[in-house]
């Protein structure tokens, strides 16, 4: 007895403070309404009214819900209407009235449709398929839940998703498909516990509570309408709070327990007589009939029955309907009336036909069944694309290995280049500056060999001089010192002459046969001044006129020509003397030719002049071959 | 994150063909700082030739010369002994 005294008293002490958020709302709307606001706040103000009445008195929502319809028509702002017309919609589906409800809910749904709002068409339909969830129409339910559902998902608008599918559990569950419908409340349940949103939690611990009673599951189905009285009561909600008292009543019929059912329906009709719902207080009297029956007061019953039978008919409130004609049935057997028990066994059985039509159920099934196939189609290709999106990262994450590698092998690469790059230009640098040393000391060396050349020659002409002047200044008649002193001045003259030779090829870098022909030329004239008849010839190829050789060829070659010239003119007593220089296999042959005397070559021995020719010709890598026959003149013949 | 790696991934490709660029350039480069000291150390060997040429051209002079010389001092001493002996010749009478 205590325990039900602390039950009913816990159940109660909400109520004190019930509506009161709801309550609060509605007196600040009412106090800025009160400070004459523009007309489109006071139309904002009235829709609002209207949404926040619902949830406490109906009558004051429908009030202000045709003031609101009135000021934004007025108005012209269709946004604003569609809401209101929704909101209205809400007020005759708290109401049971769904014929408006669903009136009020089409006419929003053109207006948002026109203006292409698809999240407020999507919202109206979930509200629609609320309203033939309760009529029974529950294949356009479905179709209508999956459609706002379908544009939920597509925007990730989370709250609404979990809303429609509460819905969806409560189709379900009127399929009585109670795993399934369950399986959608809980998910509801848990986004709505996870974000803390008491409104939702009223609603679905309600529906979850319901399917439970449906499996006869009393324990689970009492802990989430106790669940779903502290989360109404929390939010205001008088629907609510008198539906789940209504039906923690309904469990404790079940519990036969009929005392506490009544005392429960008694205040679930305390609190819903402030809403003025019909079909609430006409649901709630249809509970009270059915344990007036258990407690065998059929005449009672009968008359509550009786009254309700003919709201019911008239909100075509069906699903209450065939339970008021069930009880009837019994309430007439038991009041031995034959004829009522069967007009309404005939009653019951038409109406029941009508709902358990079942193609509609099937259909109904099948629109579930295919939204849940194409869910699951849709998660297959989502991850589909996660294993592509894993794939195209691995990929990715290989290539960045791939180039960060090549990019480390090459600024190694690039290094070690620029390193051996270093390298060789200091081996090269370091080359230039020991040949540039080696030739600055050449340089020197040479110099100084010109300033002695200089001073040689001119110690060289003072000797000559001396001589010259010794010889005819004191007229010596002694011709052994005469001989003796024309010796000395020859010698020191054929000394500067190769003093000049060696300037001459000291002061050129490169010769041609020009010059050596100029040079050679020089050697005959003073030739001629001792032998006059010598008739000479110097004859070059035209090919050859521009080929250059080095000093040392030259000298060497120059030197070879003026001793065959010289002997020709000294020794062989030649008239005829020809040089002449041709072009012989990609080399370059020199023949000198006279007409002297000759000499035997396999007698003769040679001399110095002719040991030094070949010397000369060797060490510049050319070959030397000397010809001659006594009387018929000598032939040297030169190859380089 | 897959832009992200593309990105990234365009930006490795163009350091890369910055670093192969870079390569080309240095390569380039170095050829022809090579190609400019080989051309001065061809240029300085012949110098370096011409000079060695006229060195062996001055030695040769200089051997010449010292023979010269020595023949020219036997000329000279045969030339005292001329005097010498017409001088003698000379006192004897």
């Amino acid at each position: 007895m205590v325990k039900k005294i602390l039950l009913l008293a816990l159940l109660l002490f909400p109520f004190l403070f019930q509506a009161q958020n709801a309550q609060q709302l509605i007196d600040n709307l009412k106090v800025d309404l009160r400070n004459n606001p523009d007309a489109k706040k006071t139309a904002t103000i009235y829709s609002d009214l209207t949404w926040y009445y619902s949830k406490v008195s109906i009558d004051s929502a429908l009030f202000y819900g045709e003031k609101a319809l009135e000021s934004s028509k007025k108005l012209g702002d269709s946004t604003l209407l569609s809401q209101v017309y929704s909101d209205v919609g809400a007020v005759y589906f708290t109401k049971g009235d769904f014929q408006n409800s669903k009136i009020n809910y089409l006419n929003s749904y053109k207006i948002r449709k026109a203006r292409n709002d698809a999240k407020g068409v999507a919202k109206i339909n979930n509200n629609l398929a609320n309203v033939y969830e309760r009529t029974f129409q529950y294949k356009q339910a479905m179709s209508s839940f999956l459609e706002a559902l379908h544009y939920f998902e597509s925007t990730n608008d989370f709250k609404n998703i979990n809303v429609t599918k509460g819905n969806i559990g409560l189709v379900l569950l009127k399929l009585k498909n109670y795993p399934k419908a369950l399986k959608y409340l809980n998910e509801e349940l848990k986004y709505e516990e996870e974000n803390n949103l008491p409104e939702g939690l009223c609603v679905s611990c309600l529906n979850i509570g319901n399917v439970y009673l449906k499996m006869k599951d009393t324990i689970n189905a009492l802990k989430f309408y106790d669940k779903s009285l502290k989360a109404c009561t929390q939010t205001g909600n008088n629907k609510g709070i008198a539906v789940a008292l209504s039906n923690i009543g309904s469990v404790k019929s079940e519990q036969k327990k009929s005392k506490d059912a009544i005392a429960l329906y008694a205040k679930s009709t305390k609190v819903g007589a402030q809403l003025n719902s019909d079909i609430d207080k006409a649901s709630l009297q249809l509970k009270l009939a059915k344990e007036l029956i258990d407690t065998k007061k059929y005449s009672a019953a009968h008359q509550c029955l009786s009254k309700i039978r003919i709201i019911f008919e008239k909100q075509n409130s069906n699903e209450n309907l065939l339970l008021t004609y069930k009880l009837l049935n019994a309430t007439h057997a038991y009041l031995n009336n034959p004829d009522s028990v069967v007009i309404y066994t005939d009653k019951y059985t038409f109406l029941k036909n009508k709902f358990l039509d079942a193609s509609a159920l099937k259909q109904s099934q099948e629109l579930e069944t295919k939204y849940q196939t194409e869910k699951k189609e849709k998660l297959l290709l989502q991850k589909e694309i996660e294993v592509k999106n894993t794939r195209y990262k691995l990929l990715g994450v290989s290539a960045i290995a791939l180039f960060v590698g090549l990019i480390g092998f090459l600024i190694y690469r690039q290094q070690k280049l620029k390193n051996k790059q270093q390298e060789q230009e200091f081996e090269l640098k370091s080359a230039i500056s020991k040949i540039e040393t080696q030739n600055k000391l050449h340089e020197q060396r040479l110099s100084i060999s010109r300033d002695l050349h200089d001073n040689i020659g001119a110690q060289l002409t003072f000797v000559i001089s001396s001589v010259d002047n010794l010889k005819f200044g004191n007229q010596i008649t002694d011709s052994k010192i005469n001989n003796q002193l024309t010796k000395i001045s020859d010698f020191t003259k054929s000394t500067i002459v190769e003093l000049r030779d060696t300037i001459w090829a000291m002061n050129t870098n490169e010769f041609t046969f020009d010059d050596l022909r100029s040079r050679i030329f020089n050697f005959i004239e003073k030739a001629k001044s001792v032998k006059e008849d010598i008739n000479f010839k110097f004859y070059v190829d035209d090919s050859l006129k521009n080929v250059k050789f080095s000093s040392i060829i030259g000298i060497n070659l120059y030197r070879t020509m003026q001793e065959a010239v010289n002997n020709a003119v000294k020794y062989a007593d030649a008239t005829e003397i020809a040089i002449v220089i041709e072009s012989k296999s990609n080399k370059t042959k020199i023949e000198i030719q006279d007409n002297g005397k000759g000499f035997d070559m396999e007698s003769i021995d040679y001399g110095n002049g002719i040991y030094n020719m070949k010397k000369r010709i060797e060490e510049v890598g050319g070959t030397i071959e000397i010809n001659s026959q006594l009387n018929k003149g000598t032939t040297i013949q030169i190859v380089v | 994150m897959i832009y992200l790696l593309v990105v990234l991934i365009l930006i490795l490709l163009i350091i890369v063909v910055y670093l192969f660029t870079d390569n080309y350039k240095i390569r380039d480069e170095h050829t022809k700082n090579i190609q400019k000291l080989q051309g001065i150390i061809f240029s300085l060997h012949l110098k370096q030739k011409h000079l060695n040429e006229k060195v062996m051209i001055t030695t040769e002079f200089s051997s010449n010369y010292s023979k010269d010389m020595k023949a020219l001092g036997d000329e000279v001493v045969t030339l005292q002994k001329v005097f010498l002996e017409i001088i003698s010749n000379r006192n004897n009478k």
